[in-house]
């Protein structure tokens, strides 16, 4: 309904101004439809979008958002979309499915050191401090099979578990911090903003921070669009991808300002004041295939994947080189 | 199974139905003389409020004073209205496809043999897929948009009806046939003038169970593939830890769906006037 009056009212005041324009040839803005996740890891996107950074391109985004981002890379193999936000994991596979998918920009990473953007929690004073103690115990995990549980898995094994003996129960995020409290799983692997809102209630305390304690600026998503679209369109994706870089600019040199502020909250609805106080990602504009090849390790230790991936194959050049 | 089962209960025979009336009376029809099932709702508010309170401390469990500030707010603010008509739009045309698609294919079933004999099949192995399971198939083939989510809500609306509309065609009383039969009347007619009037309280117990469906998938559909309506909105709430505003959505929903099922009784009290009032509702 919304899209519907939008676009009529858009179609009324464009058949209105058209006699006003008609004489003059006006560049045709390209119009691009992006799936996304209302969470503040494509913050990049939104801010590009409500700073207008796309328009001066001449590109015009409607995005797509899917809560969990399921949909997007479906979505993209079936030209619904033409560029989707997606974790790295699943692009992994899918590339391995010769689904002709490659990443176009960075998106959201974890930096060298914590705090990472998520953590293991448990009830306070549990005393589970290593993976060797998680044998025999459930961690709650978003999602069996993708990058909570990898590592998940990795950190268990990193610090002296072993990760087969330990249980990983899917969880919704919102409910993990319900689910360690009520003593339904003894740990939960959760991401923010529930991870802050969990420590802040004393309900949860931090045992451990498996991202960036198994590997350092791990890529966790990007953007993605398919090889034949990028082939037909390759300046539209240089188009977006600098718009976008734009918008991580943006953000990084206006981080925790009311303004930025105020564009995440519109777009993931939390609070303000909640968006302060929060761990952020890594903005990443480009990335580096190094991270990709360790990512891909871990996943064929795990038995998420056989043979080797070829990173470097993964990237178009606006990936590889930030584009100005 | 559901559907047929239900389609025998709910043409009980009739009742009376007479109530007790008095100075009250309108008061009481209003409520529908549900008043020890409002006080139970009620009481389970009561409850809920206590416990978000005193006994249960968790984010997901806000009191329903903080609820209702949320639906205030929405009010005012006017996002529950858009997030309310985006979806009861997509409802109302997949329900009116899925509903009207199903008794012209259930009126052909239950009179033409071979139609039968070529859907029936079909029908039967299609008929228990719960959509969601489906979902990415159909994002290959309808998109994102409100194309996907009408067809999976005529998808579900449309095989209650069906299958209550064969059974109802097939229990017409052979009677009022042979009549037509006798007066020579054409195929097309007899269908139209008899079968279908005669039939029609199976179908509207079957347009009933839809109805319920129909609201319940909506939401579904949004919450899988959504960026608007009540499930995008309901979910968004929640990883936005905004419970009070996910609860105040769900209340309407629940009112929501309570009045369409209420709107929906007294559209068929009016239709089938001739047939019975259901004394249980």
């Amino acid at each position: 309904m919304r899209l519907t009056r939008r676009r009529f009212t858009a179609a009324a005041a464009a058949a209105g101004a058209l006699p006003l324009i008609a004489p003059r040839v006006r560049a045709q803005a390209v119009k691009l439809r992006v799936s996304t996740i209302p969470i503040i890891d494509t913050a990049g996107l939104q801010i590009a979008m409500a700073k207008g950074f796309f328009k001066e391109q001449d590109l015009e985004i409607d995005t797509t958002p899917t809560a969990g981002g399921a949909a997007g890379l479906p979505a993209l193999a079936a030209g619904q979309v033409q560029i989707a936000f997606s974790n790295i994991i699943s692009t992994v596979l899918a590339v391995k499915q010769n689904l002709g998918f490659l990443i176009v920009s960075g998106g959201s990473g974890t930096g060298d050191a914590p705090p990472d953007l998520a953590g293991i929690v448990t009830k306070p004073g549990a005393g589970l401090k290593t993976g060797k103690d998680f044998e025999g115990k459930t961690i709650a995990v978003n999602t069996r099979n993708n990058i909570i549980w990898l590592y998940a898995r990795a950190w268990v094994k990193k610090t002296g578990g072993d990760p087969d003996k330990v249980t990983y129960l899917e969880v919704p995020f919102p409910q993990m911090i319900d689910a360690v409290r009520g003593g339904r799983v003894d740990a939960a692997f959760v991401v923010e903003p529930f991870f802050s809102a969990g420590q802040a209630s004393k309900a949860v305390e931090l045992v451990a921070w498996p991202y960036s304690s198994t590997q350092k600026r791990i890529p966790v998503a990007q953007f993605v669009a398919s090889k034949a679209y990028i082939e037909a369109n390759p300046g539209t994706i240089e188009k977006f991808v600098r718009a976008y870089n734009k918008g991580v600019d943006w953000m990084n040199a206006n981080k925790g300002g009311d303004e930025w502020a105020g564009i995440i909250a519109g777009y993931t609805r939390l609070k303000p004041e909640q968006i302060k106080s929060i761990g952020l990602p890594v903005f990443e504009k480009t990335v580096d295939p190094r991270g990709i090849d360790e990512t891909v390790a871990l996943m064929r230790e795990h038995k998420m994947l056989e043979g080797a991936v070829d990173a470097k194959a993964m990237l178009y050049k606006t990936a590889v080189e930030a584009v100005k | 199974m559901a559907g047929r089962a239900a389609a025998r209960s709910t043409p009980a025979p009739p009742g009376p139905q007479s109530r007790p009336g008095g100075a009250s009376a309108p008061l009481r029809r209003l409520a529908g003389g549900r008043a020890s099932g409002f006080a139970l709702i009620a009481a389970l508010l009561a409850l809920w409020q206590v416990s978000a309170e005193h006994w249960v401390r968790s984010e997901n469990w806000p009191p329903l004073t903080a609820i209702a500030r949320a639906f205030l707010d929405g009010v005012r603010s006017g996002e529950l209205a858009e997030v309310f008509g985006s979806s009861l739009y997509r409802l109302a045309i997949g329900y009116g496809i899925g509903a009207a698609a199903a008794i012209l294919v259930g009126l052909l079933m239950a009179t033409v043999r071979t139609v039968h004999r070529a859907l029936e099949p079909l029908v039967e192995l299609l008929r228990p897929i719960p959509v969601p399971a489906i979902v990415p198939p159909l994002i290959l083939l309808l998109g994102l948009d409100d194309k996907l989510k009408i067809f999976i809500v005529a998808f579900s609306t449309f095989f209650p009806v069906l299958v209550n509309t064969v059974q109802g065609v097939r229990a017409i009383d052979p009677v009022p046939l042979a009549v037509a039969r006798t007066f020579r009347h054409s195929r097309l007619r007899t269908l139209l003038r008899v079968a279908l009037p005669a039939s029609l309280p199976y179908v509207m117990a079957g347009l009933r169970i839809s109805l319920a469906l129909a609201l319940i998938v909506t939401v579904v559909a949004e919450m899988i593939a959504g960026s608007a309506g009540i499930g995008y909105h309901i979910v968004t709430m929640q990883y936005a830890m905004r419970a009070a505003d996910m609860y105040a959505a769900i209340f309407v929903l629940a009112a929501i769906g309570y009045l369409l099922n209420r709107a929906f009784l007294l559209a068929e009290r009016r239709l089938l006037h001739w047939y019975r009032t259901d004394k249980t509702e």
